[in-house]
């Protein structure tokens, strides 16, 4: 039986509903636009540090002992995070906890007391929360490499931990003020999916939906990248070579679901596995890597193409070239009928392997609700997917993956890759 | 640098009063001749501004101009360097140079430095994109220029807290989403109302703003192009010419 999505809209709050009846657990997750890209002027991070600050106290639950005692009592497991434009409350717990559940969700959401006293001590965990996260290389090859796409002033680098000393200065009442903001019905999307009966969670939906202010909506503009050059040389102390070859096209609202299952059928053809054209090559056969792959990205200014390898300073020219050709081949060279069809047949199978639990389930339908404003169900995708003919491939990486590469490396010393 | 930012703001009020005693008139009426490029805007719910801008335009056809010691019109550079627009830059200190940045070609006349109110650079990196920014542009930028306050960031007004904040008339520069350069003049604004003012411009125009800058305005402020004329009363230091 295919997989059935319902889509609602309780107080014009879009809400998607997966029944699940053969399991005994639900998983919400509730989405607000919200976030570091949204944080547009000098200072960043407090939409994150707010997120920390409303666990902290609620008006039902006033210290973090008495919500955690509650969460034990009823299996409740609740997190939360924060993106450049995702603020998210996500919780799981037994169907036997439903309205408990949805207690905990609701006292968080819609009534934190940031407590005072609580301030000082959770800016050191954010801060700490800083510290681990800039320690780790990849992490700041990163944030170097999205500065370089898209330029220093762009919301796109905003990470959302944002900057300590801002965090720091933030008072209760500036925390008061970010929450407000944020916590929004005309910004809300919601994710229900699991074993629940529909009246009562339509119920406990509308009690939590009518808690939260409208507010007004927010929109990110598009903004295009503003590149600093086409080549980067991230110093690190490292005894290896990473290789980042980007190449940056159009938005993912100018791009087609069809075309963005094409683009991701290509890149499976090209780096997706240990069975793809990339790792044969560079791994299999002339052993110059570790590891290498592609990958696409549809995002809300541009959409990345990468090509990526992890390699040695001596083979870091060579692997470049051969990443490079792999794409030209792609582009040039028709695939073989045998190729295609394992790489239609595997996307569709993995189609329906990211339905194989309700947290992935969650993930994927509240990610296509977010960014889509709609879910497609994995049967009707499939059935995308079979419409692509193998020619296809080829005349979209030509359409899209055609502006100048923007290679980015990371490495203690510069390879010139230029 | 506190001196420097204290004559400026000195400077914007004296040619405030300048402009209130003489308010010149645009040679060729704006709104009328071209809606398209010049709208009606309502930065509160009683007032309605008329903008002025250039069309949207592509960095490379935007080249930036010193008049520190030239002092030359307007009129004179438009012609000098065959402007289909010009609008004024930056500011200028009572020594005229340049209040921070400023760099268009080989011609360096001055470094960025910290300001409260010259926050920002407008600049054209070596990819020739359009770039507004809090950081000082990379060396091998085309041109750049600092002034400011930043107005609009990542599509947000900027809130402004500006004292003895008079309106008058102001230049400004905004880059789009598809980072284009648009260059417009509003004959009386505040300051602390400018933000709004575009924000308004651009949502009636469909216009859709990455970032925007204040440049200097007051008796300094010019614009030039088919469809209008505002000639300066008081030399502008430096100009932005788009060669179309």
């Amino acid at each position: 039986m295919s997989p059935r999505v319902d889509i609602k809209h309780i107080h014009g709050v879009p809400i998607a509903l997966y029944k699940m009846s053969s399991i005994e657990v639900v998983v919400v997750t509730i989405d607000f636009k919200a976030g570091s890209y949204y944080e547009p002027h000098k200072n960043w991070g407090g939409v994150h540090f707010m997120e920390h600050m409303v666990h902290e106290g609620t008006k039902q639950f006033p210290h973090r002992d008495a919500l955690e005692y509650y969460k034990e009592e009823y299996a409740i497991n609740q997190n939360a995070s924060t993106s450049g434009q995702i603020l998210s409350f996500e919780a799981n717990f037994p169907t036997v906890s439903l309205k408990e559940g949805f207690r905990v969700l609701s006292e968080i959401v819609t009534a934190p007391t940031i407590p005072e006293n609580e301030l000082a001590k959770e800016k050191n965990v954010v801060t700490q929360e800083y510290r681990d996260k800039w320690s780790q290389p990849n992490n700041r090859f990163w944030k170097a490499k999205v500065s370089y796409l898209y330029g220093d002033s762009h919301f796109m680098t905003h990470d959302a931990l944002g900057q300590p000393e801002y965090v720091q200065s933030l008072t209760k009442k500036d925390v008061e003020s970010i929450y407000q903001d944020c916590v929004k019905r005309n910004t809300m999307s919601i994710t229900v999916v699991g074993n629940f009966e529909e009246t009562e969670l339509e119920g406990l939906l509308t009690s939590f939906i009518a808690q939260v202010p409208e507010g007004s909506p927010q929109t990110l503009p598009v903004k295009k990248p503003q590149s600093k050059g086409t080549y980067l040389w991230h110093k690190e102390d490292m005894d290896k070579v990473s290789i980042d070859i980007a190449f940056l096209f159009d938005p993912r609202s100018e791009i087609t679901k069809r075309d963005r299952m094409i683009l991701l059928l290509g890149s499976y053809i090209l780096g997706g596995s240990p069975r793809s054209r990339i790792f044969r090559k560079l791994r299999g056969e002339l052993g110059l890597v570790y590891s290498a792959g592609s990958m696409v990205m549809f995002g809300q200014c541009a959409s990345e193409f990468h090509l990526i390898a992890s390699t040695s300073l001596s083979d870091a020219k060579v692997a470049k070239e051969e990443l490079l050709k792999a794409l030209h081949t792609l582009k040039n060279v028709e695939i073989t009928d045998e190729e295609f069809e394992r790489a239609r047949k595997y996307l569709n199978l993995s189609t329906l392997t990211g339905y194989d639990s309700p947290y992935r389930i969650s993930d994927n339908i509240s990610g296509e609700l977010f960014f889509d404003g709609t879910v497609i169900p994995p049967q009707e995708i499939i059935s995308l997917v079979n419409t692509i003919q193998k020619e296809e491939i080829a005349m979209l990486y030509k359409k899209y993956v055609s502006n100048d590469p923007i290679v980015m490396v990371m490495a203690k010393e510069d390879p010139k890759l230029q | 640098m506190k001196k420097i930012a204290v004559a400026a703001i000195l400077l914007v009020m004296m040619t405030a009063l300048i402009l209130a005693l003489r308010k010149p008139s645009p040679a060729t009426p704006s709104s009328a001749q071209n809606p398209s490029l010049s709208a009606l805007v309502s930065p509160t719910p009683h007032v309605q501004l008329p903008v002025t801008v250039t069309p949207a335009l592509s960095a490379d056809s935007v080249i930036l101009i010193g008049n520190y010691t030239e002092r030359k019109t307007s009129e004179e550079i438009a012609k000098e360097h065959n402007c289909a627009y010009l609008v004024n830059g930056g500011f200028y200190t009572t020594t005229s140079t340049p209040v921070g940045l400023f760099k268009s070609g080989t011609v360096s006349l001055r470094g960025g430095r910290e300001s409260a109110l010259f926050d920002g650079y407008i600049s054209r990196n070596q990819m020739d994109t359009p770039l507004i920014t809090r950081m000082i542009p990379d060396e091998n930028s085309t041109w750049a220029l600092q002034t400011g306050p930043i107005l609009i960031e990542n599509g947000k007004a900027v809130p402004l807290s500006i004292k003895n904040d008079q309106p008058e008339r102001r230049s400004f520069a905004l880059i789009t989403g598809a980072n284009e350069l648009i260059f417009g003049l509003v004959e009386q604004s505040t300051l602390t109302a400018l933000p709004q003012v575009i924000s308004n411009w651009a949502r009636e125009n469909s216009v859709i703003v990455g970032d925007a800058i204040n440049l200097d305005g007051g008796s300094a402020a010019a614009f030039r192009g088919e469809n209008g004329v505002y000639p300066e009363i008081a030399p502008i230091g430096s100009a932005f010419c788009a060669q179309l």
